[in-house]
């Protein structure tokens, strides 16, 4: 898949989870972290990295060994992965975690960070 | 080595990472008066398995040191990948700046190691609540 797919890919989760707002449902979240994840794989596939990843360990480690996404102003961008991604993982697998309204409105601004990080950085 | 056992009633055979169980049936070929003697079989870990056994501790205790700004730490292995569940309060800015200094410390300290680390926020439960069901916990803050 290439960097123009997976963006288009994340465009979709967003107005997906967007589209779910009326009624604030925690599920925004889940769907938001997976358009995050899509806009790292459209970077790291616009950086050619052999073989992007194909799991979320995978993915963790491409974004940590890569400077321009983990330090100085990547550090901004790292936080909000890594929030969308636990607190999405909460959503799904702890049964006495619910996510508040806040919770639900951080995953909005969380991945318009991302997107505003990552967007500019593709060819 | 089950024939030397068998000498003596009162000989403790030892296997290395074999279960006791090996030493049922082998009395049916022997004579009955070995066949009421008692045969204490003792199954001691393998060299391997202490080895492994202490690697894995050696890694939970690298975990919890590097993580031990949480209030509790988790591992569990899936794979080849081991999963850290650091356990904080909220998912809250500081807690993930901890986080990715923590995960940094890690894969300098044991370059090759393939992990991936999860937030887990309490929210007022107890971190034993929270950690996922099979992980073990290496850290819990005083």
């Amino acid at each position: 898949m290439n960097a123009q797919a997976h963006v288009e890919k994340a465009a979709r989760h967003s107005a997906t989870a967007d589209a779910m707002s009326d009624a604030p449902n925690e599920w925004e979240i889940v769907v938001r972290f997976y358009a995050a994840l899509h806009l790292v794989q459209a970077y790291l596939v616009d950086k050619g990295l052999d073989g992007p990843p194909e799991n979320h360990g995978q993915r963790s480690k491409a974004i940590r060994d890569n400077t321009e996404l983990s330090q100085g102003r990547g550090r901004a961008f790292r936080t909000v992965f890594d929030r969308l991604k636990s607190v999405s993982e909460q959503v799904r697998y702890d049964a006495g975690f619910t996510a508040t309204t806040a919770d639900i409105e951080k995953s909005r601004t969380d991945l318009a960070t991302a997107d505003a990080f990552i967007r500019p950085k593709l060819r | 080595m089950f024939a030397d056992a068998f000498q003596s009633p009162s000989t403790v055979a030892v296997e290395y990472g074999r279960p006791a169980r090996r030493a049922r049936g082998i009395g049916d070929a022997v004579s009955a008066d070995v066949q009421t003697a008692q045969i204490f079989v003792l199954t001691l870990p393998s060299p391997a398995t202490v080895a492994d056994d202490y690697d894995v501790s050696v890694l939970n205790g690298l975990v919890a040191d590097v993580f031990k700004s949480f209030d509790a730490v988790f591992v569990a292995d899936e794979g080849e990948t081991l999963h850290v569940f650091a356990i904080a309060a909220d998912h809250d800015d500081d807690a993930y700046e901890r986080m990715a200094r923590a995960e940094d410390q890690l894969a300098a300290r044991r370059p090759g190691l393939m992990f991936e680390v999860h937030l887990r926020a309490t929210r007022g439960r107890l971190p034993t609540v929270v950690a996922p069901a099979g992980s073990r916990q290496v850290h819990a803050r005083r």
